[in-house]
């Protein structure tokens, strides 16, 4: 087979005679791939809060019917986008610069009396609803660096032009990290940067460099924050430093394994019962284990992996580099999010909060999330119009 | 897997200048981090897997475990209800339940088991419900468990588990007393037993209101448990608590008034236990804000504490020939309490009603008269007054007086069937009186309406047969008669108080309508007086009252086996009527039954011991006052009756070719629908006319 002829069949991918009617290529398999783990993640959120919600609202469904009005705000905003913008108007300066720039100032209104303070830390604000500003941050990192790597992503030879696209990742990741006290998020967004560098980046020297740098500075922040050193030490030895954190880890575990193979059943888990706190929220996926078991636990990995799949494909499908690096920003920030999120709650990893994409608790991180996935699908959308 | 490879060769296909695509080294790059991340996907997987084969079973262990010590949950504690003066009526006690930690006592430090001995030796010295040895059996056989009760040791008061907890306090002398505690729970409590047993219902276990007040109020008396959630630290067997509090429910004062419901049960006793009637039941309200203050029906008696004991009413051999079900329908029979759930026909107690309703829509005027013959045929079927001679020529008052059905026909004859429906309604017969107890009886399809309802009927219904009330609709409705013509809806609570004391709702006079006005009030007041005075209801008297009120004998029509409902509605004192009573007595078990003095004197007997309670003290004027203008009225009226009567027959203008069988007696005013004797009567069935007559 000659190689041209498996680009054309790889391009136009399952839906090959569809595409020669409409010319376009609209990855369905991703859609409803996406609209089955929202589904199901409606689901299992009204198992694992409708009992907080009962003690603290007196209405079970209350987690459940903020996150429908978040879903359904995404999804009319999906569908706008998919319909009536091409993608490539985010190519332009204006637009690129104003987003990035606009997302980040977002971040900063946390200072101001808009900011709302929960456990210690600012990192919503409040305009008729609440918004998690790290979310909004990460989005407009993502199309900055698709245009910022496009235009300069191959001219990255040199020393100062590296820092130069390691600073536009910085910005952002240290603006979270100063303003919101929010590292896990700093840490979301530096990974999603390194990604978009690392892909396009001619010089992987640098990047060895990096990662060494990296994990020394790591080193260094740990040894030299005490409480950094306790968390890590609460990962080590959970059940010493119960007070410290662990009892919230050891919950997470008993949760996650005590379900056997095929769980307790769907509502019949106890531990979000006032064990696991927050259950709705980063430890959602305990939850499922104990309640749909550790088949329920693996089928959703298996959901992620073929969604970070999808999305791969639409990237190297993509009609240009802007599209690819959009959707490749994309895919960097669902699969950090749900490794981090799984590993902590597995205790593979110390505690940090890190919410599990699509199916924890928060209407800003899933409207994010619809506003990125459209601007995948139309990326998607064009595929096919190159000839 | 070569589909997946082939972009590797785009950027040859993107020869095109302009637009730029993924060459291949950012796809392998791609491709690594794929790889990447599901090398990570992977170790989760496996991680997950680990997780649930090594850690799976210990962890589903420490889970069940939890589930039973440390998420406890705290019980609200039901609400009292009072009684007016604040006695207690029912409450909640906190009683507690022994649980043994059988894992603290068998703890060992340093190898040896410290608290094992101490501790059952404490607890057998303070408690003799259990065997010391069983005691040991049972720690020793379920050394690892941490929750063990036992029901011999559930449910202690206080005063039983009081030594035991001083002990445990007395951590100086007794250090090593430890692996025991005491849940907490609440018991319902009745501490007058039978005493309104009917009105207050009773709480079943878990808190769920049976009938009464503790059904109908059930959702304020309830609070919401809290709730301790915790966990066991591993290392020192401290126990980790954070403590959700729990939500009491409401208070509840009833108007109810623990000494007027003694009175009144004493009595209901007494005539059951000398007359063996088939019921007995009285009720006290308030007719000025239509607070129920006494209620007992002698068929609804039982212990709220025990409520399914029927022994009150049924013999132990009767109690074991039955079967379960025959059982359970005697005890719902004995929770349902008559004068609220139960329709009934009224007799004569409706008169002034059906009068009022006449006054107040012009039908008639205070000063007519009307003639008695002794009955009245409809269709051939001739109606009789209980007096068959015939009254005679009487006023309205004395029509009420005499409890004459005969004016009470030609009356409603006059106020047709519109105004008598119409008042019906005012009165709220056929309609729910409101009262805040389950189950009332609303007796809406035993009425006639309108469209349906004949001549023949409306003149039974005029004197309150045929149709169907029920006891809180008669008392509502008679109270706005006598206080001026305010219809106030019964109720058996005053207010609803929080659990800390801040009054959540009040229910001190709720006015539903107007239904007659003062005059007709006023009038009706004094026509009720002088029925106890000098009419039919002249047993009713109070020594030292002046009291007004309307007997009954309702003939059970369903029955047709000559079985009376009798009955007496009053209120006393005249000038301003502070109580209403209404007393009834249903087939008494004496000879003439259709007297109604069985239940005006059961009135006498339960008033002349509430008045003076209620601080109403005897007027010293004991006759008819002279001052009362309309009391000399209706007296000068009346001989003037009495005198213009003299030729009552040659004014008649039909004859009447019967001659009464027995003359009744005088304090019954019970009537006979007697179809027999219609073929023996030929009367024309012509509308009498009443006959006017002025006072001048």
């Amino acid at each position: 087979m000659s190689r041209t002829g498996i680009v054309t069949s790889s391009r136009v991918n399952s839906s090959a005679v569809r595409n020669k009617k409409q010319k376009s290529f609209f990855d369905y398999s991703l859609l409803f791939m996406m609209i089955f783990i929202i589904c199901f993640g409606l689901v299992v959120l009204y198992s694992a809060s409708a009992y907080e919600c009962q003690m603290k609202y007196g209405d079970p469904k209350y987690y459940l019917m903020q996150q429908i009005k978040a879903l359904i705000m995404g999804f009319v905003a999906m569908g706008i986008i998919v319909y009536f913008v091409n993608y490539r108007i985010l190519k332009f300066n204006l637009f690129a610069i104003g987003i990035y720039l606009i997302s980040m100032f977002i971040a900063m209104l946390v200072l101001t009396p808009l900011g709302v303070e929960a456990n210690g830390a600012k990192r919503w604000i409040s305009v008729g609803m609440s918004v998690q500003v790290c979310e909004i941050v990460k989005v407009g990192l993502i199309i900055f660096m698709a245009y910022y790597l496009n235009k300069y992503g191959s001219k990255i030879k040199d020393v100062v032009s590296f820092i130069k696209a390691l600073g536009c990742v910085a910005l952002p990741a240290g603006v979270i990290a100063v303003f919101t006290s929010d590292l896990s998020s700093a840490i979301v967004i530096a990974g999603i940067g390194s990604v978009m560098i690392f892909i396009t980046c001619p010089k992987m020297k640098y990047f060895l460099i990096l990662l060494g740098m990296g994990v020394g500075l790591v080193a260094v922040a740990i040894l030299a924050m005490p409480y950094r050193m306790k968390r890590v030490r609460v990962w080590l030895n959970p059940k010493k430093y119960g007070e410290d954190g662990g009892y919230q880890v050891l919950q997470s575990l008993y949760s996650l394994a005590s379900g056997g193979l095929f769980g307790k059943g769907l509502g019949k888990g106890v531990q979000k019962l006032g064990y696991v706190p927050e259950a709705q929220n980063d430890m959602i996926f305990t939850v499922i284990c104990e309640e749909l078991g550790i088949i329920g636990g693996i089928a959703v990995i298996f959901m992620f992996v073929f969604m970070i799949y999808r999305l791969w494909v639409v990237s190297v499908n993509a009609p240009d580099l802007f599209g690819s690096l959009l959707v490749i920003g994309v895919m960097a920030h669902i699969s950090i999010q749900t490794i981090i999120n799984i590993a902590v709650v597995t205790n593979t990893m110390p505690n940090t909060g890190v919410p599990l994409p699509f199916l924890s608790y928060g209407g800003t991180s899933i409207l994010c999330l619809l506003l990125e996935m459209a601007l995948v699908f139309s990326v998607s959308k064009r595929t096919g119009v190159t000839k | 897997m070569s589909n997946k490879r082939p972009n590797r060769n785009s950027s040859r296909m993107a020869k095109k200048p302009k637009r730029k695509r993924l060459t291949g080294k950012m796809n392998l790059r791609l491709e690594i981090i794929l790889g990447a991340v599901l090398f990570c996907c992977i170790v989760l997987i496996g991680r997950l897997i680990f997780l649930h084969k090594v850690k799976g079973q210990e962890y589903e262990a420490i889970v069940l475990e939890q589930q039973n010590y440390t998420s406890r949950a705290i019980p609200f504690k039901r609400g009292d209800i009072t009684d007016r003066n604040g006695n207690l009526l029912a409450t909640s006690i906190k009683v507690y339940n022994v649980v043994f930690d059988a894992k603290v006592i068998n703890s060992e430090i340093n190898h040896k088991k410290k608290y094992y001995e101490p501790t059952i030796k404490a607890f057998c010295k303070c408690f003799d419900e259990i065997p010391e040895t069983e005691l040991r059996n049972i720690i020793d056989s379920n050394s690892e468990s941490r929750y063990i009760t036992d029901d011999r040791l559930k449910r202690l008061t206080y005063d039983q588990i009081k030594e035991f907890q001083n002990i445990m306090a007395d951590v100086d002398d007794n250090p090593y007393v430890k692996g025991i505690w005491f849940e907490e729970e609440y018991k319902r409590n009745y501490p007058n037993n039978t005493l309104a047993s009917a009105t207050l219902g009773y709480s079943a276990a878990g808190n769920v209101g049976v009938t009464g007040i503790e059904s109908y109020y059930n959702d304020y008396l309830n609070g919401t448990d809290g709730r301790e959630y915790g966990y066991m630290s591993e290392d020192d067997d401290s126990m980790q608590a954070v403590v959700k509090n729990a939500t009491n429910g409401d208070n509840l004062v009833s108007s109810i008034d623990v000494n007027l419901q003694k009175i009144c049960e004493k009595y209901v006793e007494q005539w059951k236990a000398s007359y063996n009637p088939k019921r007995v039941a009285v009720a006290l309200a308030n007719p000025n804000t239509g607070e129920i203050l006494a209620m007992v029906d002698s068929e609804s008696i039982f212990d709220p504490n025990n409520p399914k004991d029927i022994s009150r009413y049924y013999t132990e051999d009767e109690q074991n020939a039955m079967t379960d079900e025959e059982k359970s329908d005697a005890q719902n029979k004995m929770w349902r309490n008559f004068l609220v759930s139960d329709g009934y026909e009224a007799g004569s107690t409706i008169k002034p009603f059906t009068i009022a309703g006449a006054l107040e829509d012009g039908k008639i005027t205070s000063n007519m008269t009307f003639f008695c013959d002794g009955g009245e045929v409809y269709d051939k079927l001739p109606i009789h007054c209980h007096k068959r001679s015939g009254h005679g020529t009487e006023t309205v008052e004395q029509a009420i007086m005499n409890s004459c059905n005969d004016a009470l026909m030609q009356i409603s004859r006059l106020e047709g069937v519109d105004t008598f429906t119409k008042y019906q309604s005012i009165f709220g017969f056929g309609m729910k009186s409101g009262i805040d107890l389950p189950g009332e009886a609303s007796c809406e399809g035993l009425l006639y309406t309108k469209d349906n309802m004949k001549l023949i009927d409306l003149a039974c219904n005029s004197f309150g047969q045929n149709f169907s009330v029920n006891a809180m609709q008669m008392m509502s409705g008679f109270s706005s008669l006598i206080n001026g013509g305010y219809y106030y809806k019964p109720h058996v609570i005053k207010q609803i108080v929080n659990s800390s004391g801040g009054v959540i709702k009040s229910f001190d006079k709720q006015v539903v309508k107007q239904t007659v006005t003062k005059e007709t009030s006023d009038f009706l007041k004094q026509a009720l007086v002088n029925t106890v005075e000098k009419g039919t209801g002249k047993t009713a008297k109070v020594e030292g009252y002046q009291v007004g009120g309307k007997t009954g004998t309702a003939q059970h029509l369903d029955k047709n086996d000559g079985s009376y409902l009798l009955s007496f509605l009053g209120f006393a004192p005249m000038d301003n009527p502070q109580l209403v009573c209404y007393a009834i007595v249903d087939e008494p078990d004496v000879p003439d039954n259709s007297s109604s003095s069985y239940a005006c004197r059961l009135f006498s007997a339960v008033m002349s011991e509430a008045l003076p309670y209620m601080n109403i003290y005897a007027a010293t004027d004991t006759g008819l006052p002279g001052s009362d203008t309309a009391a000399g009225q209706t007296q000068t009226q009346a001989t003037a009756e009495t005198q213009a009567s003299a030729q009552p027959q040659a004014e008649q203008e039909t004859t009447i070719e019967y001659s009464p069988s027995e003359d009744e007696c005088y304090n019954s005013d019970g009537n006979a629908i007697d179809s027999g004797d219609a073929d023996k009567l030929k009367k024309e069935t012509e509308t009498k006319e009443a006959e006017t007559k002025s006072e001048q």
